[in-house]
């Protein structure tokens, strides 16, 4: 076995590990804090690719200029399927949270066939297979620009969490709904900025991945598959999970890849999934009980 | 449908005001009636799309109500059902095309496999008190993307009819026996047991119930029924694809026709497929590939809309409005 393929499948698996992570993110944010799986997340993915793919197209601007305008646009989206969608499925039964969602999903998939048709588009970029080298190991540079990203976007939204004001919030409504709105926080207002968050969390991960991807309606769905199993193995609402157990699904993916079959990973990220609902259903940072009810 | 509710509840004014002889016997023998109705609209009905259709009503009704056993009683949502219909289907079909078995074996084989299938996921996911069973990833195993042939050759135990109408009575047989299985579940010991942990598990455990053991009776049963219509509908469309069979797209749609009905009713899921069925048809009637995207997207917003604003589906909405239009009817699905 040679040291250096050995080297190169893990800087490998740390950069595809970083963007799952990065897509993981907004989604157990959302779970964590509403309780909501938002089976549109996606979708929302996909929306952000497009966005960016759009930009590009229409602009001639380098991809990474987009990053900022599509953040923004996914913000708004959010914000608008909070509103419409998503503030009425609060505290309601099962089966209007997964449902609703699941329609969104199938709803905007399906418009992006009917408006983009479902032919393979791609971004030329300078970044989608060029890369550098350090003593022998290749690194593709859209995969480490994004990798980049994803962790000082983490990073920063833990601090975002952890000391600002409406980070505080958003911490005070994870920990008891009730209390914190007899403290004066407004629910509705911590939901949406959690979902407008969320979505924009994934805006960052679609355009950074659009030049290095080829896009399509249902591209979200492979990612998210991923995403899941992420968030199911970092505890469901767990951050520093999600972070974690991107790196670790990056990893599997990439030496799965490797050693046995790459058509077979997404076998493997079903195997994962079930170990860990079989051995540890909290998930790696999660608490005991919080698949149920979202604690962190 | 309004005929029937109308009937109702002129007979909830009380038997000694119903002036109407022939409106008694009507009631009385309404569920006769309602099977001598299925018998001959196929034979009414002679065109051979809008039969067609009306098979494609029949098995989507049966599968929605399949769903419904372990959806709508038991509260489990799973959004994996197409796993076991494409089990069914691909288990028949290859036993038959590559091995020769007939598929009376290969339903059976199917059957049993599905039911190993959810047996397993049941232990795997339902451990788990959350609510939804993620099934989603089961489509992953079955990957390749080949499409398989049944060749035509007619014979019954081929299970393989020129005439559609034959089909037409098998796959209105299986809604039947969907229906009647729901029905049945609705009095059984294990239905109060579903209803009792769909409403609050702990609560249900506290009491007795064998919570574990009655969620695996139901996906079991769920998965046997799933995997039935799988089989006979590759036996039926003699081509199966696995883009289809084992879509997370046909998943959605088996809960959407049972959440569109009315979750946790036995007619529910039949209403829901007969109302969902034809304008799906209709919509990719209407346009050629370009819009192949747009019924679903059309599904995707019904479901929305249904999920938001008429959460018990559209069957036990209307009929709670048509109740307090009509006094008190009989029409009482299981409260959720």
């Amino acid at each position: 076995m040679n040291k250096i393929i050995l080297i190169q499948l893990l800087v490998s698996s740390l950069l595809i590990g970083g963007v799952y992570a990065l897509i993981s993110i907004g989604l157990t944010l959302i779970f964590g804090v509403m309780r909501i799986v938002n089976f549109a997340h996606g979708e929302f993915l996909m929306l952000a690719m497009f966005a960016c793919y759009w930009m590009v197209e229409l602009t001639g601007l380098s991809p990474y200029v987009t990053v900022p305008f599509v953040v923004l646009l996914l913000f708004l989206f959010g914000v608008i399927i909070y509103v419409l969608i998503i503030r009425r499925t609060v505290g309601s039964p099962m089966v209007v949270q997964i449902f609703a969602t699941v329609g969104l999903s199938l709803f905007m998939e399906n418009m992006a066939l009917v408006l983009w048709s479902g032919d393979y588009r791609t971004i030329g970029s300078f970044a989608s297979s060029a890369g550098f080298s350090v003593a022998g190991i290749q690194v593709n540079y859209a995969l480490f620009i994004a990798f980049l990203v994803a962790i000082t976007v983490s990073l920063l939204l833990f601090a975002f969490v952890a000391w600002t004001y409406p980070g505080k919030a958003i911490r005070a409504t994870v920990q008891d709904r009730t209390a914190a709105q007899l403290m004066g926080i407004n629910i509705d207002k911590v939901f949406l900025l959690t979902f407008a968050i969320g979505s924009g969390l994934v805006g960052i991960a679609g355009a950074l991945l659009a030049p290095s991807y080829a896009i399509f309606p249902t591209v979200g769905t492979n990612f998210v598959l991923a995403a899941f199993v992420v968030v199911v193995l970092g505890g469901m609402g767990s951050m520093t999970g999600a972070l974690i157990g991107g790196l670790l699904i990056g990893l599997i993916e990439t030496f799965s890849g490797f050693f046995i079959a790459p058509e077979l990973k997404q076998a493997f990220y079903f195997i994962v999934f079930i170990l860990v609902l079989v051995f540890r259903p909290a998930g790696l940072m999660g608490q005991r009980g919080a698949e149920e009810i979202g604690l962190k | 449908m309004s005929e029937r509710l109308q009937n109702k509840a002129q007979l909830a004014d009380g038997p000694g005001r119903l002036t109407s002889r022939t409106g008694n016997l009507l009631h009385r023998y309404r569920g006769l009636l309602a099977i001598a109705g299925l018998l001959i609209l196929p034979i009414v009905v002679n065109q051979p799309y809008y039969r067609e259709i009306i098979g494609l009503i029949f098995l989507w009704s049966a599968m929605a109500g399949a769903w419904n056993i372990v959806g709508g009683y038991a509260g489990k949502f799973s959004l994996g059902h197409a796993a076991f219909f494409g089990v069914g289907a691909y288990t028949s079909a290859v036993l038959y095309t590559r091995l020769g078995v007939s598929p009376w074996i290969g339903i059976l084989a199917g059957m049993v496999i599905s039911v190993l299938l959810a047996l397993f996921i049941g232990v795997v996911t339902l451990r788990l008190k959350g609510k939804f069973i993620a099934l989603v990833y089961l489509r992953s195993i079955t990957g390749g993307s080949e499409g398989l042939s049944i060749p035509f050759k007619p014979g019954l135990l081929n299970l393989t009819f020129s005439s559609k109408l034959v089909w037409v009575y098998i796959f209105c047989g299986l809604m039947l026996s969907v229906y009647g299985i729901s029905r049945w579940l609705e009095r059984s010991k294990l239905g109060y047991e579903l209803i009792a942990l769909r409403e609050d598990e702990d609560a249900a455990e506290a009491l007795g119930v064998n919570t574990l053991w009655a969620k695996l009776a139901s996906i079991s049963l769920s998965a046997a029924l799933t995997s039935l219509g799988g089989s006979l509908f590759a036996q039926y469309f003699a081509w199966l694809e696995p883009n289809f069979c084992l879509s997370l797209g046909l998943s959605i749609q088996f809960a959407l026709f049972a959440i569109i009905g009315g979750m946790g009713t036995a007619i529910g899921p039949i209403l829901g497929a007969a109302l969902i069925t034809p304008l799906q048809i209709f919509l990719r009637a209407f346009g050629g590939t370009a819009t192949s995207g747009l019924s679903m997207a059309v599904y995707g917003l019904i479901l929305i809309l249904v999920v938001l604003f008429m959460p018990k589906g559209i069957v036990v909405e209307v009929g709670d409005r048509l109740r307090q239009m009509f006094g008190r009817g009989r029409f009482r699905p299981i409260p959720s």
